[in-house]
């Protein structure tokens, strides 16, 4: 990108200001040019945002239009769309129209977030009341639609189905066939790949069943086979990815028969569910061996919960009063800890955000899309002694940044047949450029008269010296230890990208660290120019390489 | 020190109290600013790790390569007011009202900011910019920092059918 984000702004200051725009206004944002749409698409930026802690928690809604009172009752099925809400400003944002679906999305629909990919599966036809196979893709950045490959097997309803943000797959188990046989099939959809994979049967049937997806596992929970209909059971199952099986049934594992539609899994793993209480309508916690403890009462205007949905550290909940009509909404935050009391916090909806909540889930802006194709890069972890040449690095960098896939736990699962050919995710550990100094002198920062003190200063930055990269990169850095620190202004008048780098000399190797998310290349490119000639006393081989380590 | 050079203290009179250290801050073109030591220190992580690596404020004499006086001086005025407040609500409040007078000068303050790794200040100064952008409209933005629509009919056509949605 040769344009400046904004005007007399080095593109890496630009960006830290974009980072901090919330959410409900990138529509804004993406609108003004050409290169603020290209820059709020790039992996880069999200990175960046996620890494600056602005990243919030958003919830995607699958909900009818309100009718107007007068029109009411209507005999028509409401029409389902997809509506976006954020726990943090409390603003609401609807979604463009489904292609081909103008009647809305199906009725009963599942709902699942896979990295920045909304994945709408299933359900049934409004206008025919037949199940669809149909699966649609939402990217809540560039705001675009897709069909994706329909889902195979018996068309079910009323199955489980959660999404995996780190496995990038959307997981369907259990429901019923168009005969009313429940289902012990489990099936996953790979959001990259655009293909459906078949899992091994679970081993009860369960219609009407619940799916989430914590810590690794695809949790299936209740449900009741075809012999007993409506006999809800409180057993679950877990489908452990890494290892590619079911574990073992749990009995007794939730707190309720009944369908599970409000229960949800917090940040730690454990499960929540609301429940009647012996008082009021309450909202319990999961306390390990199928334990629960209450949490918190309902808010009064409760009498009946509709759907929960969780993130990292916060509820919302979803609740109808007496008359079933009115439907109102809660957060809570669970990020202040249980012991100061928990509040609810109601939660405005403007008129055309208060159809019923048919089906929810959360997410958090990810870094990026989910990566298409094979990740071609090899795992090249970075040395003091590394000299890739400097073209070539340039080329890989290139690469890793415009396939790098966010972080993700481990390998695909060895014991999985049809995913070994995966190759390893790795991580990119962006902006750490390696660069030999043949002479390691202190520039011009050193005044004349102040003779460099090396004893006390040195032990002194060595101890006091954190590592100076992003959250990232100071995994594979942090053991270093920097004995020298210098600053280096690195400014070109001639191009309009400035970038400001710090160095960090150890060892016969500077350690540039450079702000916001400018390339390593762009960098160091700006250090060949600017150093050489302004700095004597150091003369530069340009030997970088960009690390990249495994996961 | 050359006749024409400027001189700032930034905090409390540095002559009332002798014993407070003062480093030189030099701007692109040769001005020279004194600051307390304790000031500067407490917003910029350069100058901070500069002097730890220094060994002491002896004398210090910090050249700033692409930071222009004016700008710097805006820069300290706003670090002032920013070590007197405890909370960021007066420092945010100038940087709004140099936004909304001076764009380019805030423009430039935030990347001497950058620069100068202060990055309380930085961060806060971001803010504001983002802030302002969240209540526009596009039209707005583009006028605001003189962005040329680039997209051609067609395109904003999408565009505008896609975010069509997300307001009401």
């Amino acid at each position: 990108m040769e344009d400046e984000l904004l005007p007399r702004l080095p593109q890496e200051i630009a960006c830290e200001c974009l980072i901090r725009v919330p959410f409900h206004a990138f529509p804004t944002v993406r609108a003004v040019c050409k290169n603020w749409m290209h820059h709020l698409e790039s992996p880069c930026f999200h990175r960046l945002r996620r890494s600056a802690g602005l990243a919030r928690p958003v919830v995607a809604l699958v909900q009818s239009e309100s009718i107007p009172p007068q029109q009411q009752p209507s005999l028509a099925p409401p029409v389902f769309r997809l509506s976006l809400f954020e726990p943090a400003t409390g603003a609401w944002t609807s979604l463009p129209p489904t292609p081909g679906r103008s009647h809305g999305l199906p009725l009963s629909c599942r709902l699942a977030a896979v990295g920045r990919e909304l994945v709408v599966v299933g359900g049934l036809d409004r206008r025919s009341w037949a199940f669809t196979d149909d699966v649609h893709v939402f990217d809540v950045v560039s705001r675009v639609w897709r069909r994706g490959v329909p889902m195979p097997g018996p068309r079910r309803s009323s199955f489980a189905c959660a999404g995996s943000e780190e496995r990038r797959m959307v997981f369907v188990a259990g429901g019923h066939d168009e005969r009313k046989n429940a289902l012990r099939s489990t099936l996953a959809y790979d959001v990259a790949a655009d293909a459906w994979v078949r899992l091994p049967d679970m081993a009860r049937e369960r219609d009407e069943c619940r799916g989430l997806f914590a810590r690794g596992a695809f949790r299936v929970l209740g449900g009741f086979p075809t012999a007993a209909q409506a006999q809800f059971s409180r057993t679950a199952e877990a489908f452990d990815v890494a290892a590619w099986r079911w574990g073992d049934v749990e009995e007794g594992k939730l707190a309720e028969a009944g369908y599970q539609r409000t229960c949800v899994v917090s940040g730690d793993g454990r499960m929540c569910m609301c429940r009647q209480g012996e008082e009021k309508m309450e909202v319990l916690l999961e306390d390990g061996d199928g334990a629960w403890r209450p949490l918190a009462h309902l808010p009064g205007d409760v009498k009946t919960s509709l759907q929960m949905v969780s993130w990292e550290g916060g509820l919302m909940l979803w609740g109808a009063g007496d008359n079933s009509r009115a439907q109102v909404a809660y957060i809570m935050d669970l990020k202040g800890g249980e012991g100061k009391g928990l509040m609810w916090r109601k939660v405005e909806m403007p008129k055309r955000f208060s159809g019923y909540a048919q089906t929810a889930c959360s997410f958090e802006m990810p870094e990026t899309r989910v990566p298409r194709g094979p990740h071609l890069f090899e795992d090249k972890v970075a040395r003091g002694d590394c000299d890739a040449p400097s073209s070539a690095s340039k080329a890989d960098e290139k690469l890793l940044f415009s396939s790098s896939s966010k972080p993700s736990s481990k390998p695909f699962a060895e014991g999985a047949p049809a995913r070994a050919e995966r190759p390893l995710p790795v991580r990119v550990i962006a902006s750490v450029a390696f660069v030999s100094v043949s002479r390691a002198t202190q520039p011009s920062m050193r005044r004349r008269g102040s003779p460099r003190t090396p004893g006390p200063s040195a032990s002194a930055s060595q101890t006091k010296c954190k590592p100076y990269f992003c959250e990232q990169c100071a995994l594979k850095v942090k053991q270093r230890v920097f004995r020298k620190t210098m600053h280096v202004g690195i400014s070109n008048s001639e191009q309009p990208k400035r970038a400001m780098v710090a160095v960090r000399q150890h060892a016969g190797n500077l350690f540039i660290r450079y702000s916001g998310n400018v390339l390593a290349s762009d960098a160091l490119e700006m250090a060949q120019q600017a150093i050489p000639p302004r700095k004597p006393g150091i003369s530069f081989f340009l030997s970088c390489t960009l690390s990249v380590v495994g996961i | 020190m050359s006749t024409e050079s400027k001189e700032i203290l930034v905090g409390e009179s540095s002559q009332a109290k002798p014993e407070k250290k003062t480093i030189v801050l030099m701007a692109s073109d040769g001005d020279e600013f004194v600051v307390d030591v304790d000031d500067i220190t407490n917003q910029s992580e350069m100058i901070r790790n500069l002097i730890s690596d220094m060994g002491g404020t002896d004398g210090l004499q910090v050249p700033l390569l692409n930071v222009t006086a004016p700008v710097l001086a805006k820069l300290l005025e706003l670090f002032n007011v920013s070590n007197k407040n405890d909370d960021d609500e007066e420092v945010t409040q100038k940087v709004k009202e140099l936004m909304e007078a001076e764009l380019n000068m805030m423009i430039d303050v935030l990347g001497a900011a950058n620069y100068i790794e202060a990055t309380s200040f930085f961060d806060l100064s971001c803010k504001v910019l983002a802030d302002k952008f969240k209540g526009m409209s596009v039209e707005e933005v583009r006028e605001f920092l003189n962005i040329e629509c680039d997209f051609t009919e067609e395109e904003l056509q999408q565009i505008h059918a896609e975010n069509a949605w997300a307001f009401d």
